[in-house]
């Protein structure tokens, strides 16, 4: 038999991404195999070649089939998330400022002032990397939907309302107070799918089980 | 009426996915038959105890000549597992599989009986179609 081609790593390390997914260790079998066929029968490089849009294509048929997996049941618990976070989030402004009510030039102070940045920043990537950790565990097998949702939520929810501040009532914001809303969103969004992501494992870790026959 | 009688038994749905018109026919209940999943059906049929992934695969690019990633492929066969037209085994792992074991599928009774429904309802369905058909080709 023929020395085999080890796959490029960036594609393979994508794939194995999905590898909580049912059929995944057939799946990668099945890829790995034309893989090295095309080494044997084309070239090495065609064959990476082929590799790597191979992945792509099915990262994007995984992906759509872990969002169709459970739809309802992921949506509700990215919205639960999203409602979370906010609770949280505006909860610690409500205490921070309490008995009096949050106001413009306490929104510029917490721009401006760096310490109380830090900590409203801080604040904006813990608490979702913890709701994301849990939403996650909620959802064995679709942390990756549910990051996904998370992010097509806020972006539904963020747009409107930014259209509505700048497009209808004119609101003209300091660069200085959109760059630091810009970032916030920035963190918020890559906490939670980090903290979903963190629960992601493979659940079918062994490579072969027998001959197991499945209806 | 025997197309009465057809639609009592299947009924149609038309739905459009991803700019194709994709046919289901609906049996026992809510076990739908949908085209792709038609085509895996015969495809499995066809290939006998060699139906595995990169045989499917294969074999839907050659008769069908349709380039299916391998990952739809798969939530084809598990959504035909689920509705228990398909069964599965896994097969000895192989070093050019990197050690990962085939999973080979076969087509259960109910399978066979749900193909040669859709099958049937589509040939009554399309008699006396032919010339719109052959009209629709030539475009």
């Amino acid at each position: 038999m023929s020395e085999l081609v080890k796959p490029p790593t960036i594609p393979a390390t994508v794939l194995s991404f999905f590898s909580s997914q049912p059929d995944y260790f057939a799946l990668a079998g099945d890829i790995s195999e034309e893989f090295q066929e095309r080494a044997r029968t084309a070239s090495p490089t065609a064959a990476k070649l082929w590799y790597w849009r191979e992945t792509f294509r099915n990262a994007w048929a995984l992906t759509a089939r872990e969002v169709l997996r459970t739809p309802g049941r992921t949506f509700l618990l990215a919205l639960g998330s999203l409602i979370a976070v906010n609770a949280l989030t505006a909860g610690y402004v409500v205490i921070r400022y309490y008995p009096r009510w949050f106001q413009y030039s306490d929104v510029m102070e917490m721009v401006f002032d760096p310490r109380q940045s830090r900590v409203f920043l801080t604040l904006q990537f813990i608490v979702p990397l913890l709701v994301g950790w849990i939403a996650g565990k909620l959802l064995p097998g679709r942390e990756w939907a549910l990051a996904l949702l998370f992010t097509l939520l806020s972006t539904c929810l963020a747009l409107p309302a930014a259209w509505y501040l700048f497009v209808m009532l004119k609101v003209k914001l300091p660069a200085q107070l959109l760059g630091f809303v810009s970032i916030e969103i920035a963190l918020r969004l890559s906490a939670f799918t980090l903290g979903s992501l963190l629960t992601r494992r493979a659940h079918a870790s062994r490579p072969a089980d027998g001959h197991k026959m499945s209806t | 009426m025997r197309s009465q009688a057809a639609f009592s038994r299947a009924t149609w749905i038309l739905t459009v996915r991803a700019n194709n018109y994709y046919t289901a026919v609906v049996m026992d209940g809510n076990r739908l038959l949908g085209g792709f999943e038609n085509l895996l059906l015969l495809v499995i049929l066809r290939l006998g105890d060699r139906a595995y992934g990169v045989a499917i695969r294969r074999e839907l690019l050659d008769q069908a000549e349709k380039d299916i990633a391998i990952g739809a492929i798969y939530t084809g066969l598990d959504r035909l597992q689920q509705k228990g037209f398909v069964e599965s085994w896994s097969g000895e792992p192989t070093p050019e599989r990197g050690g990962r074991a085939k999973k080979f599928y076969r087509v259960t009774a109910p399978g066979k009986q749900a193909l040669n429904e859709m099958q049937r309802a589509v040939q009554r369905l399309s008699v006396g179609l032919e010339g719109s058909l052959t009209a629709c080709l030539s475009l």
